[in-house]
């Protein structure tokens, strides 16, 4: 055991390192970051003179490798570097936005749980039925609309045409709903297909033929032993999803103007601003790492014929 | 002079929009998501000239009268209430120097800082921090400037001369890239500061409540700077005190307005001052930014009353608006300083005048201006809006296909050219791609960040560019600054026909030694603009961009300021 969480952080340093280095080769390939820091209206080309002493201030105009080290050194000693656009450390950025972004995943996933595992063992339990194909159908279109379009259509009803909830923004708990409901939706979908699936396999096992051998009824032998197993794969999925939404809902948070990573991370691509695309590339790799640790712990811990091998 | 910074309101009732017009709302969102979370930022509106304020009586002021926007108001002014404006851009800084977007700047200007002359609507400068206007010294390089006396910070610090000195010699600063260093450049020690002085021999505490400038040469348009944005006048002490943290988390000026409270990357709260200096006028109680709104859902959270103004719309949401007669009277309109031009660099097929002259004659301004609909076609490079602006000065090249064709024919290109032509604007672009096509020119159109193409400008491969200018002071002289200079700096903007640029750059040369209203000046300003305009013809101008704002009905006097294109909150007031 100890060898194998060893093995596996290893890993994650090693993915975070590669991570970042790409993340900062890309930055800088796709233009010079000072020319777009450099305070300025939109559309107004910056004096060359100016952006050559703001590329001084800050670095930027020393080799790419130099630069890259620099920013390992500082990293390693805790230091997350100064956000080129906002003059403010990285760090604090992410204590002011992170937690946005935590409190929204947080409420997705457990709305998605809460909605998608009872679905998911009803359409199980009703296989074949009128309740079980209309479950489907809609989860099925849940899932192939994108997060985006189905935040507008709940914006278009919810916010505009019955004014309901708040369009956009923070503020109040009601801010909260539709965001949440768009990324909770199509995981939830997500959640009833793959644990209806698992359901339908487990049934035919043996140790459920079994149980209703004995003459348990089957609607007993689906909660009591199928849902249990059929739960492992969930639990992966649910454990890797958390993981990805901690890293920000890019185009849910976009529409609903929600101040998370996400967001943050958009801007922080579109102003080349270094040390924040780095911040958010290095969180996203330790988040999908831990994640993924996180759904081989509880993968052994649901199941007892999973062992793991340092 | 209080009169040159006061406004009107308008306003109409809130309609109920039909579906069909709320769903285009919504999906235009939706294009908007996506567009956000693909496109880059792209430029839209440049700036760099300028013009004049006028401090004396006899100068022409146009810009008066096109400042007008929105109507008198009607009830009367009471204190209270909130304004919130929306905007799609965040605020990176509160550092008066370092104010330079948009949004950094209306903040800076109109809540935070003061400067020590400001620009009214109708563009005239009017002293703020000062007590009266500058003597200048008869060689025009002196400047003496008397303070107003009891001037309080926020943190309660009474404004002396050493703030004012410590503000400009901080600008200066090289380890501090800063946009306000190009405007002050021409004061006495600013090349000893890129050597290591610590301070500006140019400025000088001649006690607590005066300040002189000097100058290593003249130049007309320098008590014009002291009104541009950037040079608020901020605290030494609290400067120095409060270390990287000065215009993010401590953020001090004299302004009407302090910062209670910013949420990175959603909403500035600010409250009025209440040892304001000047206090008439300002009625609201608070002033509140909410930043990073897609230009859609402005327009959806306006029409919901979440907020009093709302900067950003997509152009089809502005044609819907203003053919509404329940919405159109909601919005703020006036002119600004905001014009759009093409460039065009020196490199086959646009080396040839006569391409060039037949690129300016192909395009129809009109058809752009009214595809935008906040826009007003343009024949020429200094705006309208300046107090000195000339409507005599004629431009040869005005839109005639028929000529242009003649042109392409006359030219060495007669078969056919290509370029390549980087925009952000793609309305424009689709435009200008069909009527260059019409007289034989095939336009490649390129998009994207401005970082990734700058290089492909300066070496002209990319032969022609969207631009765009807006006036940090009221005075064509700017425009002509860094474009027309014939030296070894390579820029992206600078004209490329060099020995036709060094003319007028001898020409902008003579002007800075002219008095700033003089018919000599305004009239060698017009001959500059002639000679681009006709003989270099690398720059064709396109539209100026008219401001509108979507406003609320229960507020008056939010005047548009044509400088920034944004609601002056002075005189602003609520009748909620």
């Amino acid at each position: 055991m100890a060898g194998f969480l060893l093995r596996r952080t290893l890993f994650i340093l090693l993915t975070m390192l590669a991570a970042s280095g790409i993340a900062f080769i890309l930055t800088f390939a796709s233009g010079d970051p000072a020319t777009m820091l450099v305070p300025r209206r939109e559309g107004e080309i910056p004096d060359p003179e100016i952006v050559a002493q703001f590329r001084e201030q800050y670095g930027l105009d020393q080799p790419l490798p130099v630069q890259y080290v620099r920013y390992v050194e500082q990293l390693l000693q805790g230091n997350l570097g100064t956000s080129l656009y906002y003059r403010r450390p990285v760090r604090d950025l992410f204590v002011d936005k992170f937690p946005n972004t935590l409190l929204l995943a947080v409420l997705a996933v457990i709305t998605a749980l809460v909605i998608g595992l009872p679905v998911g063992a009803l359409a199980a339990v009703r296989r074949n039925t009128l309740t079980d194909r209309i479950i489907v159908i809609i989860c099925a279109v849940l899932i192939a609309v994108p997060a985006f379009l189905l935040a507008l259509v709940l914006v278009f009803f919810a916010a505009f045409q019955w004014k309901l909830l708040p369009m956009s923004g923070t503020g109040s708990p009601g801010h909260l709903v539709l965001p949440v409901f768009s990324v909770a939706l199509p995981l939830a979908a997500g959640y009833v297909l793959l644990l209806r699936t698992n359901m339908l396999n487990q049934v035919n096992s043996d140790y459920a033929r079994t149980a209703r051998a004995k003459g348990l009824l089957a609607k007993l032998v689906a909660i009591r032993h199928v849902l249990p197993n059929a739960l492992i794969p969930v639990a992966t999925v649910v454990s890797l999803d958390f993981a990805y939404l901690l890293t920000g809902i890019v185009l849910v948070e976009s529409v609903f103007s929600y101040p998370g990573i996400g967001l943050q991370a958009l801007q922080a691509v579109r102003n080349r601003d270094v040390p924040v695309v780095m911040a958010t590339v290095l969180l996203g790799s330790l988040l999908i790492g831990i994640g993924s640790l996180a759904a081989d712990l509880v993968i052994a811990r649901l199941d007892p014929r999973i062992r793991l091998r340092g | 002079m209080e009169d040159s910074k006061k406004k009107s309101g308008i306003h109409p009732p809130l309609s109920r929009r039909g579906f069909l017009k709320a769903f285009g709302a919504t999906s235009a969102l939706a294009t908007g998501a996506l567009l956000a979370a693909c496109a880059p930022t792209a430029p839209q509106a440049p700036s760099e000239s300028a013009q004049p304020a006028a401090t004396d009586s006899s100068a022409q002021v146009p810009a008066a009268e096109a400042t007008t926007a929105p109507a008198a108001a009607e009830g009367q002014p009471k204190s209270g209430g909130r304004y919130r404006i929306m905007t799609e851009n965040d605020v990176q800084t509160l550092d008066a120097p370092l104010a330079f977007n948009y949004e950094d700047w209306w903040l800076s200007s109109f809540l935070i800082y003061n400067r020590l002359y400001e620009f009214g609507i109708d563009l005239k400068l009017f002293p703020a921090l000062a007590a009266d206007f500058p003597q200048i010294s008869d060689d025009r390089l002196t400047y003496t400037i008397p303070l107003r006396k009891g001037i309080k910070f926020h943190d309660g610090q009474e404004l002396t001369a050493e703030d004012v000195k410590f503000s400009f010699d901080r600008i200066l600063d090289p380890n501090f890239a800063n946009q306000g260093s190009q405007f002050v450049a021409i004061l006495a020690g600013a090349e000893e500061m890129k050597n290591g002085a610590k301070e500006l021999s140019g400025v000088k505490v001649i006690d607590p409540y005066t300040v002189s400038f000097t100058l290593t040469k003249p130049q007309s348009t320098f008590e014009l700077v002291f009104g541009v944005a950037t040079f608020g006048i901020v605290p030494k002490k609290a400067v120095e005190a409060a270390g990287a943290d000065w215009g993010t988390k401590t953020v001090i000026g004299t302004g009407p307005y302090t910062l209670r409270d910013w949420k990175i990357g959603e909403r500035l709260t600010f409250e009025r001052f209440p040892d304001y200096w000047d206090k008439d006028g300002y009625y609201l109680d608070t002033v509140e930014m909410d930043v990073k709104i897609p230009p859609e859902q402005q327009v959806l959270r306006w029409e919901n009353g979440e907020a009093e103004y709302a900067i950003g719309y997509p152009s089809p949401e502005l044609a819907r608006i203003m053919d509404d007669p329940n919405l159109n009277g909601r919005l703020r309109t006036g002119p600004t300083t905001i014009f759009i031009y093409l460039s065009l660099r020196n490199g086959a097929p646009l080396d040839d005048v006569n391409v060039r002259r037949a690129v300016a004659m192909a395009i129809d301004k009109q058809v752009i201006a009214d595809k935008k609909r906040n826009a007003r076609a343009t024949d020429r490079l200094h705006q309208s809006t300046l107090p000195n602006f000339n409507p005599n000065v004629k431009n040869n090249y005005t839109y005639n296909p028929e000529e242009a064709k003649k042109l392409m024919a006359a030219s060495q290109y007669k078969d056919g050219a290509k370029l390549s032509f980087y925009t952000f604007d793609k309305d424009l672009a689709e435009s200008v791609q069909a009527d260059l096509k019409e007289i034989g020119i095939e336009a490649e159109i390129l998009t994207g960040d401005f970082a990734a193409f700058e290089p492909k400008l300066v070496s002209g491969e990319i032969q022609m560019n969207t631009n765009g200018d807006a006036a940090d002071y009221p005075d064509p002289d700017q425009f002509y600054t860094a474009k027309y200079v014939c030296n070894e700096r390579q820029t992206s903007f600078a004209s490329s026909f060099c020995d036709q640029a060094q003319a007028v750059r001898d020409m902008l040369d003579q002007t800075l030694s002219l008095p700033l209203n003089s018919k000599e000046r305004n009239d060698l300003l017009d001959k500059m603009e002639s000679t681009v305009l006709n003989d270099i013809v690398d720059k064709i101008p396109i539209y100026e961009r008219v401001a509108y704002g979507l406003g609320q009905p229960y507020i008056q006097g939010d005047v548009i300021h044509p400088i920034y294109g944004l609601p002056v909150i002075e005189g602003a007031f609520s009748t909620k």
